[in-house]
């Protein structure tokens, strides 16, 4: 997996790319918290790039949500491929998380 | 504070347990075991022990949990420790139901939570309570899924595994009225989704062919080889088991765990049993929270 991240604005972009599973979860976990803890507030995950999510990647992003929520700010989902989508739909994480179709999408929210 | 208090196998008995000892009939059935072993991966899963996708059990971290329950299925992870179907260890778990069972009660009285009395299985306090954990109150499992429901909070990832495994086993009318049921419908799905195993379970319990082992037995006597021979036969089907070499080894013709399960067999009577593989010990299946193995009046 490979993560960088950029700003746009007040927003955070986290390019996220590779797989997420059980031997990278908690890296990606400990960056995003990293990031919250650092005051961001708006945060979008580009997924343009991931090939694959385990359930453990899924419950990393359920966690971030929550804390955002606690905090206020939001975060939100981009530029997933059709395999990363069906997986988001199947599991009923489409209907918590805000998901745009491409970035400029994302930053206009 | 994090519920940790109870692992996922014993929350999913205790929603099973009225406060007056009764249990719920559908638990009475071989068709739970498939829903403990379905808890028992989803709490490894939680543990980090295991991940999942769509269709695989993945190996990950195999320490032990310091929980008897818990630690009995690593243990059988770490002999494959190779991604297989999630069906596959939901099938080869489902085979150590009682001994699950008997351990999920055992754990709960040890935790002051139940007590056996009369050789029934009772909460301690007279209600649903948990005992105070560090002076704190801990949430019992039936109201806090119940209060899930009925907001729109997000849900903690325990929860989630407690929701999808009973809306997928069909024990929803353990946690809601019919009412309940209709009005949060759309809710209740929402969140059962959220867990991969949950999904899987829905296919199983629906593929899964129930037996009445009762009258599969009656008739003419039978020698100890041909009833555990039937036995082996059924739980091939009833778990979709093609390949021989995937039996656990006390249930492989021609090792010397085979023998001994043939012993006890000829000692039962019965063909129906299951084996410890920590205790080294076999029983007699009885489908329900007190096994013979325990609790009454061994």
């Amino acid at each position: 997996m490979e993560l960088k991240f950029k700003k746009d604005g007040e927003a955070t972009i986290l390019e996220l790319s590779g797989r997420l599973d059980t031997s990278n979860y908690e890296s990606f976990s400990d960056e995003l918290l990293k990031k919250m803890d650092e005051g961001d507030k708006h945060i979008i995950v580009d997924m343009e790039d991931l090939d694959y999510i385990s359930s453990s990647g899924l419950r990393v992003f359920l966690s971030a949500l929550k804390k955002m929520k606690e905090n206020n700010g939001e975060l939100a989902l981009c530029c997933m491929s059709d395999k990363i989508s069906e997986v988001f739909e199947i599991s009923g994480f489409s209907t918590i998380f805000k998901i745009f179709v491409c970035m400029d999408d994302a930053l206009a929210k | 504070m994090e519920n940790n208090f109870l692992n996922i196998p014993e929350e999913i008995a205790l929603l099973a347990l009225g406060e007056d000892g009764e249990v719920h009939p559908k638990i009475k059935s071989p068709k739970f075991d498939i829903v403990i072993a379905s808890a028992i991966l989803m709490d490894l899963a939680i543990h980090h022990r295991i991940d999942t996708d769509r269709v695989n059990i993945i190996p990950d971290k195999l320490e032990p949990l310091n929980d008897p329950i818990l630690d009995v299925a690593i243990e059988e992870i770490k002999e494959q420790n190779k991604p297989l179907p999630i069906k596959d260890w939901i099938a080869d778990l489902s085979l150590m139901g009682q001994f699950f069972r008997d351990e999920i009660i055992k754990s709960l009285v040890s935790k002051g939570v139940l007590k056996i009395e009369n050789k029934q299985v009772l909460w301690v306090f007279s209600k649903r309570v948990y005992p105070l954990v560090e002076d704190k109150e801990v949430k019992e499992v039936r109201a806090r899924i119940r209060d899930l429901v009925f907001s729109d909070n997000i849900p903690e990832p325990k929860d989630i595994v407690i929701l999808s495994i009973v809306k997928h086993s069909d024990l929803l009318d353990i946690l809601f009225t019919d009412k309940e049921l209709d009005d949060y419908k759309q809710r209740i799905n929402q969140i059962a989704k959220m867990d991969m195993i949950g999904l899987v379970i829905g296919e199983e319990m629906d593929e899964f062919k129930l037996y009445d082992i009762k009258a599969f037995f009656s008739g003419e006597e039978k020698s100890a080889e041909e009833m555990l021979e039937e036995h082996i036969r059924e739980l091939k089907e009833k778990f979709r088991i093609t390949d021989s070499g995937r039996l656990p080894e006390w249930l492989r013709r021609g090792t010397p765990q085979y023998e001994k399960t043939l012993e006890f067999v000829r000692e039962v009577g019965t063909g129906d049993i299951t084996f410890n593989h920590r205790t080294k010990q076999y029983q007699v299946n009885s489908y329900d929270f007190i096994g013979h193995g325990f609790g009454s009046g061994n």
